[in-house]
């Protein structure tokens, strides 16, 4: 039985990979602020856990959902530099087998056409990938 | 040699003969970070780095007044600046993490930054 905890356990220990880590790319959880004191780029988690089967069997228990991850990269330097972090991504969850039997599936991208509301410095796109847990 | 490449070897001579042998006008700034907190994803943990410092080589011009009023309005600033600093891109570590550092000592004098644009080979600031 896999709980939202260990899901979320799950992708963000992608993160504490050397894959990652090496990457050099500094990466937060949603709900997590570091103030004014935000790197130049840098990625956000973020886990969106939507209705599992309705009828299930015994103990298990399906869930499914969506991983987000958005990707923050300085403005006026072009797209390269976030589809070249989103390829890094995909060696992280493009139709892997995580731990806790989570399975992701293919990824997408949604550019968001603009700067970051927050912070124009930055500018902001999604890497999208689905997941589903037996 | 890519034209990058080419920028890049021309601002690191720009700044030997700026040094010239350390008789030069360059010095050392040490830029600061103090505390900050992190996550960490293999614990799910909030953690605390303490300060961190990085020292490279740069320039720092002392500002007239008239120049300080001007940056003033055009960048609209809340406070004068009393200098402006020039660094080579190339010796700093990790230029993605530059925008973290907030203060920088040089020549025993700390200095708070106000404003810093980075053009891919050379950043430049404000400080006061």
């Amino acid at each position: 039985m896999t709980t939202f905890d260990a899901i979320l356990s799950s992708v963000e220990s992608q993160f504490a990979k050397t894959t990652w880590t090496d990457t050099g790319i500094a990466a937060f959880p949603v709900n997590f602020s570091k103030g004014d004191l935000y790197p130049e780029e840098f990625v956000k988690i973020e886990l969106l856990p939507s209705t599992g089967l309705n009828m299930q069997y015994g103990s298990a228990k399906q869930r499914s959902g969506t991983i987000i991850i958005q990707i923050y990269t300085a403005v006026n330097t072009g797209l390269r530099r976030v589809t070249a972090i989103a390829d890094l991504l995909d060696s992280l969850f493009y139709r892997k087998l995580l731990q806790n039997n989570v399975q992701t599936f293919s990824s997408s991208m949604q550019i968001k056409g603009g700067n970051d509301a927050d912070n124009p410095s930055l500018y902001r796109a999604d890497y999208v990938v689905p997941f589903s847990v037996y | 040699m890519s034209l990058d490449q080419i920028v890049r070897d021309g601002v690191n001579t720009a700044f030997k003969i700026l040094n010239d042998n350390g008789n030069g006008l360059t010095t050392e700034l040490t830029f600061s970070l103090s505390e900050s907190r992190n996550y960490d994803f293999s614990t799910g943990g909030v953690s605390v780095n303490s300060e961190t410092t990085v020292t490279v080589t740069g320039v720092i011009l002392q500002l007239d007044t008239e120049t300080a009023m001007r940056a003033v309005e055009s960048l609209q600033l809340t406070v004068n600046p009393t200098a402006q600093f020039i660094i080579n891109l190339s010796s700093f570590p990790d230029s993605r993490n530059l925008k973290l550092f907030d203060e920088f000592t040089a020549n025993g004098v700390t200095y708070s930054v106000l404003n810093m644009t980075n053009n891919g080979y050379v950043v430049e600031g404000l400080a006061a």
